[in-house]
């Protein structure tokens, strides 16, 4: 058998490669992704007072701090057997659905859209939001007011944009004030003016990619996500609902704390990342995917009237399931819109400045487990601790988690297509690069480099020579 | 008459000692400093969206540490734009951002940067004491930056 690797080697080098494995006559047999990072959160945080987890776990990552604050400090509310207030839940989905937009509107217009408008195959140098500044300046100014726009929010409430220490066990540490309220409502206009401009320019050169649809991670696996009793779009609370690729709901309204009656975890021997399935299927035929096109695919309506207008267009595009991980790009827009829509909903709450915003408890229970949706998809905390509110065990369930199967299933169709023999086309490159990107995955910063990503790949043959290489620093 | 306005931006990661200096100096002069027309912000690292804060502006100011083998060494440097394809999101340099706001918004505002040598980046929430002692020697050359003429 022969080897081909490619080692994205960004701003820390290490955090994942990919190896594609071909067989003596040629073909590609199998790919991985592999995450060679090892951060071990689940194992240091054992010992510590399970207040402090929120904070502690929000340093997992800089762009969804508040979707770990959050599922952190459900968790631990779990552990206090507390009743969070209403207001304090609503403040707290305004901030989830803040970092929705501010994260999507980084994976979208900076990261994404290069390739997009600039061709999946143009000059490295270029295909970045700097050589977007000079062809489509008004895109790039949009995606950058959206970005602030979502950060400003979680500013606004949380005081400050990064790691804030304003989502605690049992609630929130201040109430919005009216003048937040008053600034946040006037800005949402504007917000949904951009997102609104960008959805109409993307409907009308969505078929110009008619390939990459056909060909990045299109295939059949399970969609899950947190669903409301009525079906409806669902970032903080709900229950969980999982559908096959025919868009035929396979389970519904699972309580989300019994989540490991249904999914299993394979650690894989080549990746730190572990392997969640979908038990019901086993391993590895319960794949299954999270984050937008899953959110999408799951849902009976998003919840909002502007969004739904968009997702009622969006679902047209196939009966069934949406099995294109490209389309992840047009749900992420979409769910942009839902979440201004919806944080307007939210601040019009007339309990919305109530100053009664957190609830005070100590243990009750030894284990806790708190589930939300990030960005990039469900995420899972689960505690136990011991009589004295230490922690003694916490595993951790993140949506780059839940697409491991799907991002190596979806390295396999792009190499498949691509690599041929003892020679690696130019394109597998662009191509590979791009697949993961439209997962958006969670690795540091190993995707989010701006423009090109540092590959290295390598064919080699059954006896360990290097018979081929492309490489891009 | 004509009021300019000036942005100062402090940054750095403050769970590495030292050079957490940006954003401890520029908290520290907005306690003492912020007015209408000076406004103080303080960031990890550079990112894209500061561009449109910098446009907004006649005259920026950006407080960082730098590594080196003299510690408490305050340089004072005029900042040019420069497109640089080759950077991250994550860690965007002061004339890559002043690019980004002449590329995107049309304003290059006059920009300063004020780096001053580290002595510890080790892990802590804290400055070194010798660093500590540094910040008013910085925002002394910050303060001379704002009331500087145009």
């Amino acid at each position: 058998m022969r080897t081909i690797e490619i080692k994205p080697v960004t701003r820390i080098e290490g955090h994942a490669k990919i190896t594609i494995d071909l067989d003596e006559q040629g073909s590609v047999q199998d790919a991985h992704f592999h995450v060679t990072q090892f951060r071990g959160f689940e194992k240091f945080c054992e010992g510590r007072p399970f207040y402090e987890m929120p904070s502690l776990m929000a340093r997992i990552c800089g762009i969804c701090t508040i979707s770990h604050m959050l599922a952190s400090a459900k968790a631990c509310e779990g552990l206090m057997a507390v009743r969070v207030p209403e207001t304090a839940i609503n403040l707290r989905r305004i901030a989830n659905l803040a970092q929705m937009i501010q994260s999507h509107a980084l994976s979208f217009y900076y990261l994404a859209a290069p390739d997009l408008i600039l061709g999946m195959d143009a000059d490295p140098a270029q295909r970045n939001i700097y050589g977007l500044m000079k062809t489509n300046p008004q895109f790039v100014r949009d995606g950058v007011r959206l970005r602030q726009f979502g950060q400003e929010i979680i500013e606004l409430l949380a005081g400050k944009r990064l790691h804030p220490l304003w989502i605690v066990p049992g609630g929130v540490t201040t109430p919005l004030s009216s003048e937040v309220r008053k600034k946040i409502l006037s800005s949402i206009p504007e917000a949904l003016t951009i997102i609104q401009r960008t959805l109409d320019w993307y409907k009308t050169v969505l078929d110009n990619y008619r390939e990459e649809i056909r060909t990045f991670a299109t295939f059949p696996s399970l969609f899950m996500g947190l669903v409301t009793p009525d079906g409806e779009l669902e970032h903080y609370h709900g229950r969980l609902r999982v559908v096959d690729p025919t868009g035929t709901i396979v389970e519904d309204q699972i309580d989300p704390t019994l989540y490991s009656n249904y999914i299993g975890e394979e650690v894989l021997p080549y990746s730190y990342l572990k392997a969640p399935y979908y038990k019901s299927r086993g391993y590895p035929e319960g794949i299954y995917r999270v984050g937008p096109l899953a959110r999408l695919n799951i849902i009976d309506r998003t919840g909002t009237p502007r969004a739904e207008e968009e997702w009622v267009e969006y679902r047209a595009l196939r009966r069934q399931a949406n099995l294109s991980n490209f389309h992840n790009h047009y749900a992420r827009l979409i769910e942009i819109l839902y979440s201004i829509e919806r944080i307007e909903q939210l601040l019009n709450y007339p309990d919305i400045m109530s100053s009664h915003v957190r609830a005070h408890a100590s243990p009750n229970n030894n284990e806790g487990i708190g589930v939300t949706e990030a960005p990039r998809g469900t995420l899972i905390h689960h505690y136990k601790i011991d009589d004295d509110g230490l922690l003694t065990w916490a595993n951790l369930i993140v949506a780059t988690g839940h697409n491991n199967l799907a991002m190596n299933r979806g390295v396999l169709q792009v190499a498949k297509h691509f690599v041929t023999g003892n020679h690696l086309q130019e394109g597998v490159l662009n191509r590979v690069e791009a697949v993961i990107r439209t997962f958006d995955p969670c690795l540091s910063c190993s995707t989010h480099a701006v423009g090109q990503m540092p590959l290295d790949i390598r064919l080699m043959d059954s006896q360990g020579r290097v018979v081929d290489r492309l490489k891009r620093d | 008459m004509y009021v300019r306005s000036v942005l100062v931006i402090g940054y750095g990661n403050t769970l590495r000692g030292d050079d957490g200096f940006g954003v401890a100096a520029a908290e520290q002069l907005r306690e003492t400093s912020q007015t209408d027309q000076v406004r103080v912000l303080t960031c990890q690292q550079l990112t894209p969206e500061l561009a449109s804060e910098m446009s907004k502006v006649d005259r920026v100011i950006m407080i960082d540490a730098a590594r080196g083998n003299t510690p408490g060494l305050i340089t004072v440097s005029k900042v040019e734009p420069e497109s640089d394809l080759t950077t991250f999101t994550h860690e965007l340099r002061p004339s890559t951002l002043l690019a980004c706001s002449q590329g995107l918004y049309g304003t290059c505002p006059e920009t300063f940067l004020v780096s001053v040598t580290g002595y510890s980046f080790d892990f802590s929430d804290e400055l070194s004491d010798y660093m500590t002692g540094m910040v008013s020697q910085a925002l002394i050359r910050v303060r001379e930056l704002i009331g500087q003429e145009f």
